[in-house]
């Protein structure tokens, strides 16, 4: 399997400002130094409780943020993206390496770089009811990023449209509608073919199923997976509900205060979670039998502000297995076998011996 | 009605007049909820779930109405029809015997009242003659106390002067003597006096008027401190940890499962005999979701309240509820113990919903078609376009609800009822 995107060491902090002068008294960390790789044609799925950072992550990804530090590959031949890491580790202020960065890393793109980059990547977002203009007719929604991006105009941008629309499960009465006029469900599909229009690779789905009903959230995600096999698609799925990203995702990665804690193949995580935080996770989900009751609170607490994060491990202070490093140092995500990475002081300390 | 049975719904009809049409949002629901119980009323977005529970509170919103039907409540061994009572015993009732609890607690709390304000206010309303009787008592206590420490100082220097001065025999006196004079001089001060006055009249005639312009100006030190213990002994019983602080909070200090901790708070203040709890957790993270329904499975185990818990997460009535109400477009369609709603569904929606269920690595399974339009809706059976076993009857008559066996009710035409 090749890569499509890479992340390598990605930062967004957010400024707190105060006084005066408006100065930078603090940052948000949302992402603090994220590195993952997604693979062609998968779902990957990213889970985390809200305020962990995944949207930040996911709108990074996409350059709606501009990144503090770190780099993002997309598309870009792999001796290339080594060669970016090992430059900047050894020789960070080389000419090839800024050259190197400016054509393939994402986050140095500027202008039309960046505007072409957004046809290769979109994004569904949560509520659909916000996500589309309320003004604008169902069939100018959809081929708005066709004439943005220069693609196809009048004629062909409306077969266009008429094309995904079909694809997506409407009928092309919609064209002539208002997005108010229709159910949630049918609305995401909206926001579904709105995305989908410009044939992107890579998709962004921010929590696309968490405003809608049970039987309709069946209805997207069948209609999610017919269009991946269809089109090729890549997918990154951010969601909290974490029997959805169970059922569609290939690889899911956890995220906690803006680190990734633990990811894995699917079936690894959800049967074998090494990181005490997915433990916690993994059993809050309500399990809809019940005969299979929960006895006890899995996790206690809340998750602590993102501005002034705890030292050493972020979950330290909710850990059950908390050890004294926790407190001190960092854990680094690292293999614990079968590609299952993991940020734990404890689980390393054992594959490490 | 059963002995058993706090609340029983018959046949409860609400319609909304609105510009489009008559939205016929409940069609004859029938529900009971047993004393002590979690009952869950499943249903998806625009079923009437809501609308049942603000129609048990008479909080129906205009252009709504209630139609026909009634709601039967009971309260120790009374018994009224919730739609019959008038508007004083209803506000009575509201907050104090049944209390609520709703899906976005941020915007139910007031943003410029602290926590403590909000939830001293529900106490003040049902809880008023209580909170003076405690600070009536207190303020006596601490007469009580003040006397027996002057008595304690005047025996010591009785004591001490016995012991020590033989010279000053003559000046002796036996303690109690002097102790009236003694406590009047010192200790006793009038204001406590007039304050108990106060909260005493305040407790026999409450809407007096001259009682209210004299507690005007009387201290009303004791009785705020006494309501202030009172918010946060509540807070404490939702385990909100560092009551003391959090009651001084605004709501937008407060994180979303605090939030909540307080609107349940909030709403546990009085006691109620029935907590209605509309998708409490629906906006919360797993693991706060996990704390808040482990906290209100306690809660209703300490103080015995029955719980009417709305969702549309089956996972949550699978690990919290003891019977299940399953709601399709306006009527319920199955009652049954939440072990055979989930083992041996009857109506065919139930079926359904259960099978929406994402399991991983099986196909997605979705309920063909959509929820009808309540404006018009469909005659007979409302399921019928929907489901897979309609046949010609469903199209005319709608089928009654039945229970085709013990305690477990389905309105389909498929069961026959139980003979």
């Amino acid at each position: 399997m090749t890569n499509l995107l890479q992340l390598s060491n990605l930062k967004k902090h957010y400024p707190i400002r105060g006084g005066v002068f408006q100065r930078r008294v603090a940052s948000v960390r949302a992402v603090d130094g994220v590195s993952l790789t997604v693979q062609k044609e998968e779902c990957f799925g990213l889970v985390g409780e809200s305020g962990c950072g995944k949207t930040t992550l996911g709108k990074t990804i996409l350059r709606l943020f501009k990144p503090d530090s770190g780099s993002i590959f997309f598309d870009a031949p792999e001796d290339v993206v080594e060669e970016i890491i090992r430059l900047k580790q050894k020789d960070p202020r080389s000419r090839r390496l800024r050259a190197l960065r400016r054509q393939y890393d994402v986050a140095t793109y500027r202008g039309v770089d960046l505007q072409s980059l957004r046809r290769k990547m979109q994004i569904v977002y949560q509520d659909p009811t916000t996500s589309l203009d309320p003004r604008m007719l169902v069939k100018d929604v959809i081929a708005e990023p066709l004439t943005v991006q220069g693609i196809a105009k009048g004629e062909e941008a409306k077969k266009m449209v008429m094309e995904i629309l079909e694809r997506v499960g409407m009928s092309d009465r919609a064209l002539y509608r208002f997005p108010h006029e229709f159910s949630g469900g049918q609305r995401q599909r909206i926001a579904i073919a709105r995305a989908l229009v410009s044939r992107p690779k890579f998709v962004i789905l921010d929590e696309p199923t968490s405003s809608v009903d049970v039987s309709v959230r069946a209805q997207l995600l069948n209609l999610f997976t017919d269009l991946q096999r269809e089109f090729g698609l890549t997918y990154m799925f951010i969601s909290h509900d974490l029997s959805i990203v169970e059922c569609i995702s290939h690889r899911v990665a956890i995220m906690y205060l803006g680190k990734l804690v633990e990811y894995a193949v699917t079936d690894e995580i959800f049967h074998n979670p090494l990181h005490p935080y997915s433990q916690a996770l993994i059993a809050s989900v309500p399990i809809p039998d019940p005969t299979r009751r929960r006895k006890s609170v899995p996790l206690t607490g809340e998750v602590p502000s993102p501005v002034n994060p705890p030292m050493g491990c972020r979950f330290h202070p909710r850990c059950p297995i908390a050890m004294d490093i926790c407190k001190k140092k960092e854990p680094e995500l690292l293999d614990a076998g079968k590609e299952h990475y993991v940020a734990c002081h404890a689980v390393n300390s054992l594959t490490e011996t | 009605m059963s002995q058993e049975n706090m609340v029983d719904i018959r046949d409860l009809e609400v319609k909304f007049y609105t510009y489009a049409g008559v939205v016929e949002a409940l069609d004859g629901v029938n529900l009971f909820i047993k004393r002590g119980e979690i009952l869950g009323l499943v249903g998806e977005t625009g079923c009437g779930k809501s609308v049942t529970s603000l129609s048990i509170m008479m909080l129906i919103p205009p252009p709504g109405k209630i139609v026909g039907g009634r709601i039967l409540y009971k309260h120790g061994s009374e018994q009224g029809n919730i739609l019959a009572m008038s508007a004083d015993s209803l506000r009575r009732l509201r907050g104090k015997d049944i209390a609520m609890i709703f899906q976005e607690p941020r915007a139910y709390l007031n943003p410029v009242y602290t926590v403590e304000d909000q939830i001293g206010e529900v106490i003040l309303v049902h809880r008023r003659k209580e909170i003076l009787q405690n600070a009536v008592s207190n303020i006596e206590k601490k007469l009580v106390e003040d006397r027996r420490l002057v008595l304690e100082k005047q025996r010591v220097r009785f004591e001490k002067q016995k012991a020590g001065n033989e010279k000053d025999k003559v000046k002796l006196e036996e303690p109690g003597a002097l102790l009236e004079k003694e406590v009047s001089k010192l200790t006793v001060k009038p204001p406590s006096n007039f304050e108990v006055g106060i909260y005493e009249r305040l407790i026999r005639s409450p809407r007096s008027r001259s009682v209210a312009f004299q507690a005007r100006f009387s201290r009303k030190r004791q009785f705020k401190k006494e309501l202030r213990k009172e918010v946060v002994r509540v807070l404490r019983s939702v385990e909100i940890p560092d009551a003391e602080r959090v009651a001084r909070m605004y709501p937008h200090e407060l994180s979303g499962g605090m939030a909540q901790r307080v609107l349940i708070a909030m709403a546990l203040s009085c006691n109620p005999t029935l907590l209605i709890a509309d998708e409490p957790t629906t906006n919360l993270d797993v693991t706060v979701q996990a704390q808040i329904l482990n906290l209100i499975v306690t809660l209703k185990n300490s103080l015995g309240s029955s719980i009417l818990y709305i969702t549309h997460d089956l996972g949550v009535v699978a690990q919290s509820c003891e019977r299940v109400a399953v709601m399709y477009a306006g009527n319920v369609v199955e009652t049954a113990d939440v072990f055979e709603t989930f083992s041996k569904p009857l109506h065919p929606y139930t079926r359904a919903l259960l099978k929406s269920i994402p399991r991983p690595g099986e196909p997605y399974k979705s309920i063909a078609g959509i929820v009808p339009s309540l404006v018009n809706p469909l005659r007979g059976c409302r399921f019928h376009d929907r489901c897979e076993y309609a046949m010609e009857i469903c199209r005319k008559t709608k089928p009654p609800f039945l229970e085709v066996k013990p305690g477990h009710y389905v309105a389909c035409h498929l069961y026959g009822g139980l003979k």
